[in-house]
């Protein structure tokens, strides 16, 4: 069944997928953004720094996964986009450390 | 900072930059450093609202296939090489100037706000209603608009690229989106219709600035405990902001906003 559906199905599939984690993300990173509040100590500063890789973990984990799919769908112009923006957060990453 | 100012102050700016439809960081950034905190510490502070902002409102933008991911993309190369050099450069600049430049920001984002208007969608051909969506290999869609289905696609995008890394730049050094040039230049610039061009750059912005805190993450710049109060007021904030939204005069609170702005810009930089 999954080869006959158009295109334009497989997307709804695929952002239905996506939003179900965005949703369950935000969930997760409200729930540690307040323990890492109301936590004192060690424990608050640890989850908020999941919280904080959380929110940032989320944005770069959907570009990886579209850059997969456009793989998936031989749509090499944006799958080659996607990789060179996640290379990039990389390389700031690395020179960040670096200076 | 102490958590529970970095909590109210977040949770009220998410809120009344979600009901003025800019995002609550352009707020945030600017109320903390008038409240005492260096440029350097909120800066970082206002890209975790951003980022907690963008994952919070991606579902029901997905949900109605309003953001086009190939455009994002695109355009987020070029604004998240803006804002890992800005983020990079700020981390070497004292806080003097990183003031003056959130004071610009503010000024430029009081001026988006007043300056924002919604504008209609041009039909350009028909569609059907199994055609709404992004459409592959192209910066092109299709969205619907009441009962027409509306088809597009990106222009100008050399144009529109080099704005981005302004807003990249913008958000990367001063912690505030840039989604105040972003949505504008997307919608008005590049002919993407309006609702397309805000959820995109709902998207986007969340990609800057996780990539602005990565940067700031490795130079030390994160407070852990701020930064969970920050996501929990933000999340809450927009959240509030948004079930409110129908119940408010948008057009006041725009032109309140603006003002307000304005007074934090003048206050930053004379502070400066």
């Amino acid at each position: 069944m999954k080869n006959r559906e158009r295109p334009f199905d497989q997307q709804v599939r695929a952002n239905e997928a996506m939003a179900r984690v965005l949703q369950r993300a935000g969930i997760a990173a409200l729930v540690l953004g307040a323990l890492g509040t109301i936590l004192p100590g060690t424990a608050g500063t640890a989850t908020g720094w999941a919280a904080v890789g959380f929110v940032v973990a989320t944005p770069l984990g959907r570009v990886a996964w579209l850059a997969v799919r456009w793989v998936d769908r031989r749509d090499w112009l944006f799958a080659g986009l996607a990789t060179t923006l996640l290379a990039v957060v990389v390389l700031a990453g690395t020179i960040a450390m670096r200076q | 900072m102490p958590a529970l100012i970095a909590l109210v102050a977040s949770l009220c700016s998410s809120g009344i930059g979600t009901l003025a439809g800019i995002g609550g960081a352009v707020l945030l950034v600017p109320v903390l450093v008038v409240l005492g905190l260096p440029a350097s510490e909120a800066a970082p502070l206002g890209l975790v609202s951003v980022a907690a902002g963008s994952v919070a409102a991606g579902a029901p933008q997905l949900r109605e296939r309003i953001v086009n991911h190939r455009l994002g993309v695109t355009t987020e190369v070029v604004a998240t090489t803006g804002a890992a050099m800005g983020a990079l450069a700020a981390g070497l600049v004292d806080d003097r100037l990183l003031a003056r430049a959130l004071a610009v920001a503010a000024l430029a984002a009081a001026v988006a706000v007043v300056w924002s208007r919604t504008e209609r969608d041009r039909v350009l051909a028909e569609a059907g209603r199994h055609a709404i969506g992004e459409w592959p290999g192209r910066i092109a869609g299709a969205t619907d608009v009441d009962s027409d289905v509306v088809t597009y696609r990106a222009r100008r995008l050399p144009v529109g690229l080099a704005l981005m890394w302004v807003a990249g730049v913008t958000a990367g050094t001063a912690g505030v989106s840039g989604g105040f040039l972003k949505t504008p230049v997307t919608a008005t610039l590049m002919g993407i219709p309006p609702r397309v061009a805000a959820a995109t750059t709902t998207f986007t912005v969340g990609v800057t600035a996780a990539a602005g805190l990565v940067v700031m993450t490795l130079q030390g710049r994160v407070d852990a405990k701020a930064s969970a109060a920050v996501v929990a007021g933000s999340l809450l904030g927009g959240r509030l902001g948004a079930a409110v939204q129908g119940s408010v005069p948008r057009t006041l609170l725009q032109r309140g906003l603006a003002a307000v702005l304005v007074v934090v810009a003048v206050l930053l930089w004379g502070s400066s």
